[in-house]
């Protein structure tokens, strides 16, 4: 089959790979209808995230038709369309049990490559370093779904496949930052990013139940879609003089009850920290660059919720001491995609959230060199290419 | 022409082995547990079931390996050690990684009925056919 495959840093390339297989008797085999470009994806093209293999499949944001299942598959059967959250669960661990299904214990196959990080492992996901599982992505025309019935979910009738694609991870993502910050009625809530992941926290957000919710980026048509696609208010980092300054203006002195950061670790922003941050990740002294999760900390009110959805590997200019004198409550983790895709479903089915509007290019996996390069440098308004295998 | 460094990668990387090799010398035994959601009757049955075991230790350099059964942790399971004796000595980090591997397989044989794998995962790698965890 052809795949997108990482063959080096910011060297991506259409090749020919063997089709997956049935290994473990609970697998399922996925025709993928559509995949799509991450945000976390860059972070292995620019090399930020070791462990990648030259020959190595990318792509964990995706949905199809289930083709092939193993002998021991209960729930799903060929010709299913379904989707499929980017962490595999088990469903069997005391994690998978308590729904914080990225936390697997039973789904990393190489968990000695992150635990002298990390400590313990996390679940596995495809196509996103040897680091995080080492399974084979989705940017192609096939993919092997481990624990096939608890990961794998019918889509229903009157749900798209456009829709369906993002539920995968971008929605699940920001819905969980959202679900993080237990919002109340009256609640400002700030998201830092307008990419599909941060668009989508802040739909959350208003769906439950926050009066404001303030978009920050620098991108203006991705500006525009937070103001008429989401109904959120705006600030232009790029064209402000202070961010913190207009949240207080905006909220009446007192900063925003929740700030989620939707950017994580190749943040953009201004001033010496950038900078700073810029020629520390440059020299590969850190990984991050974490002006967008500093400011969010810095911006939110005393005894208010961080939420942070960004992806960062080793930071080390992490200014604790705001979240403890100030009291605030940090939630963070990989999404949990399962524990929400119920209600997700719901949402969709009833009109009140639709994500297809994130895709502004279609092509061909052939063209999936082109859709990265349009997706990092953020040309023609790409916020998300997804691929037609 | 070629600056020379006052102290050369190498030279950096012999010291930083000798100091690791200090603070974990070379070791030929590891044990780690985890906790299992299994039936503690079971455990070991499972763990003699020759299948079981050639999944479990797969591409693990190991001479012997024992396991115990300890106390119950209430809805996290059963702890579970794994004791290693490996063929030949390895960093002491090493060691304990790889009994990592054997006790986390055998969690997810007991819980799921498999062991995670990327074995005939496909890549544009032409030695990957068959390649595993």
């Amino acid at each position: 089959m052809r795949a997108l495959c990482w063959m080096g840093v910011n060297d991506l390339q259409v090749r020919s790979v063997p089709d997956p297989q049935i290994v473990n008797s609970h697998d399922a085999i996925i025709k993928v209808r559509l995949t799509t470009t991450c945000g976390s994806d860059l972070h292995l093209l620019g090399g930020y995230i070791p462990t990648m293999r030259e020959g190595d499949v990318i792509g964990h944001e995706y949905m199809g038709e289930v083709v092939e299942v193993g002998r021991d598959t209960a729930r799903v059967r060929p010709g299913d369309r379904v989707v499929v959250p980017s962490f595999f669960g088990c469903g069997r661990c005391w994690y998978c049990e308590h729904d914080l299904w990225s936390l697997c214990d039973n789904t990393h196959p190489k968990p000695e490559l992150q635990e002298p990080v990390l400590g313990y492992a996390t679940g596995g996901i495809p196509g996103y370093s040897h680091a995080f599982g080492g399974y084979a992505g989705s940017h192609a025309e096939a993919i092997r779904v481990p624990h096939a019935d608890v990961n794998c979910f019918a889509v229903p009738d009157g749900v798209t496949d456009e829709q369906a694609l993002f539920l995968s991870d971008a929605v699940p993502t920001g819905y969980m930052g959202a679900d993080f910050c237990n919002i109340h009625p009256g609640d400002t809530v700030a998201v830092w990013g307008c990419g599909a992941v941060g668009l989508m926290a802040q739909r959350s957000a208003l769906l439950m139940g926050a009066q404001r919710v303030i978009a920050i980026d620098r991108l203006p048509e991705r500006l525009a879609l937070a103001r008429e696609r989401i109904g959120a208010e705006t600030i232009d980092y790029g064209e402000s003089e202070s961010v913190m300054e207009q949240l207080r203006e905006i909220t009446g002195g007192r900063g925003p009850d929740a700030c989620i950061d939707a950017v994580g670790m190749e943040a953009h922003g201004t001033g010496p920290q950038y900078a700073y941050d810029r020629v520390k990740q440059a020299l590969h002294l850190h990984t991050d660059r974490g002006s967008a999760l500093r400011e969010a900390a810095y911006a939110c009110r005393k005894g208010g919720t961080l939420s942070v959805l960004g992806v960062y590997g080793v930071i080390d200019k992490f200014p604790f001491g705001i979240i403890m004198n100030k009291g605030l409550t940090v939630r963070t983790a990989q999404q949990h995609g399962q524990r929400y895709m119920r209600a997700m479903l719901e949402h969709v089915q009833k009109g009140e959230l639709d994500p297809s509007f994130l895709i502004t290019h279609r092509m061909s996996i052939e063209e999936g060199p082109r859709g990265y390069e349009l997706f990092k440098n953020k040309d023609e308004g790409c916020v998300r290419a997804v691929f037609t295998p | 022409m070629k600056p020379q460094l006052p102290i050369s990668p190498r030279d950096v990387a012999d010291k930083a082995r000798d100091v690791l090799a200090r603070v974990r010398p070379p070791a030929t035994h590891a044990r780690r547990s985890l906790p299992i959601r299994h039936s503690a009757e079971d455990l070991p049955r499972l763990w003699s079931d020759a299948d079981a075991r050639a999944a479990v230790l797969a591409g693990i350099p190991v001479a012997d390996a024992a396991f115990e059964v300890g106390r119950d942790l209430g809805e996290w399971g059963t702890v579970v050690t794994v004791d290693l004796q490996l063929e030949s000595p390895v960093p002491g980090v090493a060691a304990q990684v790889l009994a990592g591997k054997v006790v986390r397989r055998l969690k997810a044989l007991a819980e799921t009925g498999e062991v995670p794998t990327t074995a005939e995962n496909p890549s544009a790698r032409t030695d990957a056919q068959g390649e595993a965890a």
